[in-house]
């Protein structure tokens, strides 16, 4: 008996609109439109092979036309269809099998000649519920694979256009500091001869500073491209506590002048990582800056520091209370050149220079965020144990 | 104690802003535009002390350390430098043959230059 309640039956038009939401969400998510449409061929297919299953679920047989795939048929006592289904779905009854055609790519009624019915018959391939379960689950199979797939070919896409990112930027960054240590020099060789008074003196400060602000731009480009060329031969052990006060400490004045608390959570005894303490202290205050910058509108002003020890890992949770973040933003933040900062005050290669160095520690970085709540920082990285051992 | 500085970079605006940062200073700069001019200018004078490119086309940096250090062991020279990865291995070699340099960060301000200037030069060097 077909219960019209539990059958979940999709038109053609709905397969469509859900096709192009899909399409639509792919794109989003970053996959390019051939990988999209391949994607959204199989979930289709998933969607056909479901909806022709749940359909059949009460039924006893069910029988696709293998020539004619998008024409199916499904066999049931007569008697047991309601008739509104047999109206709404075009359902025709072909008496001898005692069975109902269903033709799903037309709304039309369509008159079968008596020919046309027995070839549709001889073409006919009949399939159990056992046989469905079966081809949908092999589906399944075949959408993991290919999504697999697609996943390993955009990291590789990605790693690709870093790599050539970072030898574009050098390649650029280098060129630019000669002429950016002409320019220093004359803006400050002509400030040195400007009076005080002359209103031409403050133009050339302000030129100083933005050539100074250029050449940090630089500065970090440099860092950026060069982290993912670098080896790990020269690591040491590092003191994550050590590094955490220290950046605390250079950060002391901003904390105290925008009345930030700090809340501290450290155990006793941490052991060190094997490292390069300086990158590791630039994503450390990299981290904190941004965390301060989140509070600077909010009224609740936490900045929260947690290190935990875990599996031999360290795991450092840098969090605020400040704007937060939406999912959209979030999704970006480690893409280089991405900045929710203003003009002026961010290169937007901050987060993606601590990717790097995090990556290149053997480490990971994750990110949670809620808007107007706060956001959350997590690094974990491995412990070093034979170094660990000899300094604890 | 000889107080002029020799400046070797092939880029005439990293050369021009030597001279201009210590134009009003009590040094005299010499600039020249490769490591094999600044190699003759070092055997025709004394200098109190050296700032060198590394990336320079003919001799490199590192080839115009070692060849200025055959004509003098003790004069302090700054390697003026972006961080170049390639050179880094000249470098480290550069070190174990015992050959002294100190590095700075291209680029350098003014106040910079003039700062390491009066250091090197304002007091006797200890080697």
């Amino acid at each position: 008996m077909i219960e019209i309640t539990t059958i979940n039956i999709y038109s053609v038009a709905d397969i469509i609109e859900l096709r192009n939401k899909l399409l639509t969400l792919l794109t989003e998510l970053g996959f390019n439109e051939m990988q999209s449409v391949k994607i959204s061929a199989i979930i289709s297919d998933i969607m056909h092979h479901f909806y022709i299953f749940q359909k059949t679920l009460n039924t006893k047989l069910f029988l696709q036309n293998e020539a004619r795939p998008h024409q199916f048929v499904m066999t049931t006592n007569t008697a047991e269809i309601p008739t509104e289904i047999i109206d709404h779905y075009h359902l025709i009854p072909d008496k001898e099998k005692n069975i109902y055609l269903h033709f799903p790519l037309h709304n039309k009624e369509i008159t079968l000649t008596e020919n046309t019915l027995q070839t549709l018959r001889e073409q006919m391939i009949i399939k159990s519920k056992s046989e469905l379960i079966r081809e949908i689950k092999q589906k399944n199979i075949a959408l993991n694979n290919l999504l697999e797939e697609l996943k390993k070919s955009s990291t590789l896409i990605q790693s690709e256009k870093m790599r050539a990112l970072g030898v574009l930027t050098a390649g650029v960054a280098h060129e630019l500091n000669n002429p950016m240590m002409g320019i220093l020099n004359f803006i400050q060789y002509c400030l040195k001869k400007t009076d005080n008074e002359d209103k031409r003196f403050n133009a050339l400060k302000d030129a100083e500073t933005e050539t100074k602000r250029c050449i940090e731009i630089v500065s970090n480009l440099l860092t950026f491209s060069h982290l993912e060329k670098e080896d790990d031969q020269d690591f040491k052990p590092v003191d994550l506590v050590t590094l955490i006060k220290r950046v605390i400490k250079i950060l002391s004045y901003r904390l105290r002048n925008e009345k930030i608390t700090v809340q501290e959570n450290i155990p006793e005894h941490v052991p060190q990582v094997m490292g390069h303490e300086n990158r590791l202290q630039q994503v450390i205050l990299n981290l904190i800056t941004n965390a301060l910058d989140a509070m600077k509108e909010t009224e609740e002003k936490c900045l929260i520091l947690n290190l935990e020890i875990k599996n031999d890992r360290v795991k450092v949770i840098i969090a605020d209370t400040g704007e937060g973040m939406d999912d959209k933003t979030i999704k970006k933040i480690f893409e280089p050149f991405f900045t929710t900062k203003p003009t002026g005050s961010g290169t937007g290669l901050g987060l993606s220079v601590c990717e790097s160095i995090i990556k290149e520690h053997k480490g990971h970085i994750l990110c949670h965020s809620i808007k107007n709540q706060g956001t959350q920082f997590l690094l974990n990285l491995p412990i070093e144990i034979s170094s660990s051992e000899t300094t604890h | 104690m000889a107080e002029d500085i020799l400046v070797i970079d092939d880029d005439p605006a990293v050369r021009k802003a030597f001279l201009l940062a210590l134009e009003d200073s009590k040094y005299q700069v010499d600039a020249a535009e490769s490591g094999e001019s600044g190699i003759s200018l070092l055997t025709k004078k004394d200098y109190g002390m050296i700032f060198l490119d590394l990336k320079m086309p003919g001799m490199n940096g590192a080839e115009t350390l070692r060849a200025l250090r055959k004509i003098n062991r003790n004069i302090p020279v700054y390697i003026v430098t972006a961080f170049h990865k390639e050179f880094l291995e000249d470098l480290q070699s550069l070190r174990q043959e015992g050959i002294k340099f100190e590095l700075l960060r291209k680029p350098l301000g003014g106040d910079e230059i003039l700062m390491i200037a009066n250091s090197v030069l304002n007091k006797p060097v200890a080697y």
